[in-house]
């Protein structure tokens, strides 16, 4: 039933992740869809509301000059300071957190700190990450530390994370030891996936397996799978649920993963130019480490090309994804990141909780694949993919794609 | 022997050791000997690739991960959570999780300062983001950091102990930001040197007895008492600290001579010696806006001597003194049997004795 509302759900206009104008109806969704309103872009602003002057609170109790550089970060103000004229951040994981924790009974006052700290921890791996990669920009500016230098930047990564583990600890009640734990390993799984994700491209192509995509992917399921646990821990879930939501939310990363570098590589951007961002970085991304272990000659052909040290030109970009999906890449991603919504989707029905709070969630995780759906909702497999043979661990190298 | 050739031990701060003070070394090997066994396992459960750059930090093995035994420093940290634990009475051995985690979250921070300082060398070897990168370090440090607050979740000692550690290193944090903006300028006041020492090292080290007071069940009145202890005694050490950075015997510290004054640290004797207003505190002040690459041996002594004719050595030493002298009466107001405390008395006082 889940996988038919997955097919079947009519587009969204997907404000939230997608481009504006991108148009992500499933293509010729069968049968009469049901006209339902979706409730996402409101359960965002009522949990936005709810959670961000806490948020703030929490970012104020920084040393002050770390309480800028932080701000800025999550764009609520310019590097003087000054406050942005439209604060971003869509707050999707203190969604799920806030969502979560009311499907089993907890109000705003239990869960806004877990929403609080899973923000903090997400922002916090966001300022490192883009150190580690030595990344420009982040959400279109540049990076804080282009702005405010590295060292500053470590510093202020450091006091989000520190701030995030505060945060569950001062939790009232019996509930913050659990909460409190399951954020630390949260933490541990996200950094174990950071650092897969810094082995991934330096891996020898012939090499570089699901597997290894898999372990980069933590980086992103490992914060998914947190807040759930946070909000199960916060709401009191019997253990089952929180069992099952881990699980949802851990398999919901890593189709959004896959998504992702689908959309990398096939998606349509504005103008019609495509930016091949991933190819032009060399970067192991799941359609590619597919294509590289089908065992066909477009495979073949494909690491012998990225395994030459030559930067790929603008031409040749458009030939390797070609090749890729000649290879089987795109119809072995996208089997597999369909496998992985339908598991986290049929994981969540298991779940139990309240059903309308169930039902926001599970609209929650379709929307945070929105623009990603027609990866994902095409029945039929794409001419000449084979059935899933690969193995069911969620396989997928954690990009940049869900870090927005 | 000319005024800037003496150590510190010979010019000493103004409380001398009691007799018989071996027994300060015997529990650092001791809290070494007890930390060691749980730093590993917790290691072993980092990434490959992050545990290699956390036991290349720890001195377990070389950037190739061939077996060394370099070390992790003196283990004062964890020694003053043992001993607070022993303090509050518990059994030897007591609070050996909250130890490991002390020092995780302390090494974490020396991981992430040689990054940000651009400091080439740590204990003797590469800095780590030298032998492994910059991205490897920055996440080692991170990983060290979370696997801090594991190891406390662990001891299940609840939210005071949670506090005790996510405090200090909100603090340490506001303190080495602190320590690299005072580089960017001209004038640093000896009120923002102390609060910065405060948070560097003071805060951590009070949190490291109050954990250790918690591992014990320690009352609050004794686990805060224990803890003001620490804050002073951290305080006092960071004072050393500064005294080696340029009067220690680089065979003793491992530092080139006058490294501190090389890196134009604001460090509390120099920050002391450019407040006291007389001559040799311009003299000072023009020989720190000079470029470090044109230092040699000479220079370094020149600077020294006049930071010690300005005062600031004395200053430096005096308030060290005072801080131990705090801290053995926080330590004292306890009231506890003296054979519980001496352990802690002993190593305060070699702490601010040490010469290295």
């Amino acid at each position: 039933m889940s996988d038919a509302r997955v097919l079947n759900t009519p587009g969204t206009d997907t404000s939230g992740t997608g481009t504006p104008g991108t148009d992500t109806s499933g293509p010729g969704a069968p049968g009469p869809a049901a006209h339902t309103p979706d409730p996402v872009p409101d359960l965002l602003a009522e949990c936005r509301e709810a959670v961000l002057p806490a948020l703030r609170r929490a970012v104020d109790r920084l040393h002050p000059r770390l309480a800028l550089i932080s701000s800025y970060h999550f764009g609520w103000c310019g590097p003087d300071g000054r406050p942005a004229r439209d604060p971003g951040g869509k707050m999707l994981r203190a969604t799920l957190v806030t969502l979560t924790a009311r499907a089993f009974g907890a109000g705003p006052a239990e869960a806004v700190p877990g929403a609080v700290a899973a923000e903090l921890v997400h922002n916090f791996s966001l300022l490192h990450d883009d150190l580690m990669d030595a990344d420009e920009l982040r959400r279109g500016r540049p990076s804080a530390w282009v702005v405010f230098g590295a060292g500053p930047a470590v510093l202020a990564g450091d006091a989000l994370l520190n701030e995030a583990l505060r945060t569950t600890a001062e939790v009232p009640g019996a509930a913050a030891p659990a909460a409190t734990r399951a954020l630390a390993a949260a933490v541990e799984t996200i950094i174990r996936g950071q650092a897969a994700d810094l082995e991934l491209d330096g891996r020898d192509v012939a090499r570089t397996g699901p597997d290894d995509y898999l372990a980069a992917c933590a980086k992103t399921s490992g914060l998914l799978s947190g807040c759930a646990e946070v909000a199960a821990a916060l709401a009191g879930a019997p253990a089952p649920a929180v069992s099952a939501l881990r699980s949802a939310a851990w398999d919901l990363g890593i189709a959004w993963q896959m998504a992702d570098d689908l959309e990398n590589l096939w998606g349509d951007t504005t103008g019609g130019k495509h930016a091949y961002g991933d190819l032009r970085r060399g970067k192991r991304t799941y359609p590619v480490i597919v294509a590289l272990r089908s065992g066909t000659r477009a495979g073949s052909r494909l690491a012998a090309r990225l395994g030459s040290a030559a930067v790929p030109g603008e031409g040749e970009l458009a030939k390797l994804a070609d090749l890729v999906a000649e290879a089987g890449g795109r119809a072995g991603a996208e089997r597999d990141a369909r496998h992985h919504l339908g598991r986290a989707l049929r994981a969540l029905e298991g779940a139990g909780g309240d059903p309308a709070a169930m039902d926001d969630l599970t609209a929650l995780f379709r929307h945070v694949l929105g623009r990603h759906e027609r990866w994902l909702s095409a029945g039929g497999a794409s001419p000449g993919a084979a059935p899933p043979a690969g193995p069911t661990e969620p396989a997928a190298p954690a990009e940049k794609g869900p870090a927005r | 022997m000319t005024t800037a050739d003496t150590t510190v031990t010979e010019r000493r701060n103004t409380v001398p050791a009691p007799p018989g003070d071996a027994g300060a070394p015997r529990w650092l090997r001791h809290a070494t000997d007890v930390t060691d066994p749980v730093l590993r396992e917790a290691v072993l459960s980092l990434h490959p690739r992050a545990r290699a750059v956390a036991g290349y930090h720890l001195g377990w093995w070389d950037e190739r991960g061939r077996p060394v035994a370099a070390g992790w420093g003196k283990a004062v940290r964890p020694a003053l959570v043992l001993l607070s634990a022993r303090a509050a009475g518990a059994a030897p051995g007591t609070g050996a999780g909250c130890a490991a985690a002390v020092q995780l979250a302390h090494d974490s921070s020396l991981l992430h300062d040689d990054i940000i300082d651009r400091d080439e060398t740590r204990r003797n070897r590469p800095a780590a983001w030298r032998a492994f990168g910059v991205a490897g370090a920055l996440l080692a440090g991170d990983a060290m950091l979370a696997l801090a607050a594991s190891l406390i979740q662990r001891e299940d000692l609840g939210a005071p102990a949670t506090a005790a550690l996510n405090e200090a290193v909100q603090q340490f944090i506001g303190g080495q930001f602190e320590d690299m903006a005072f580089e960017e300028r001209a004038e640093v006041s000896l009120a923002e040197c102390s609060t910065m020492a405060a948070r560097k090292t003071g805060a951590l080290m009070g949190a490291a007895c109050r954990l250790g007071a918690l591992a014990g069940r320690a009352d609050g009145e004794r686990a805060a008492g224990l803890e003001a202890f620490g804050r002073s005694l951290g305080l006092a050490f960071q004072h050393v600290d500064d005294l080696l950075g340029i009067w220690g015997d680089p065979e003793r510290t491992g530092k080139p001579a006058g490294a501190d004054l090389h890196a134009r640290k604001k460090s509390l004797p120099v920050v002391a010696a450019l407040d006291s207003g007389g001559p040799e505190a311009a003299r000072l002040a023009e020989l720190y806006a000079r470029d470090p690459s044109l230092d040699d041996p000479g220079t370094l002594r020149h600077a020294a001597a006049l930071v010690e004719r300005a005062g600031g050595r004395e200053r430096t030493a005096g308030l060290a003194g005072r801080h131990l002298r705090e801290a053995l009466d926080h330590l004292g107001a306890l009231e506890l049997p003296p054979s519980r405390t001496r352990p802690l008395r002993d190593l305060a006082h070699w702490l601010t004795a040490r010469d290295h």
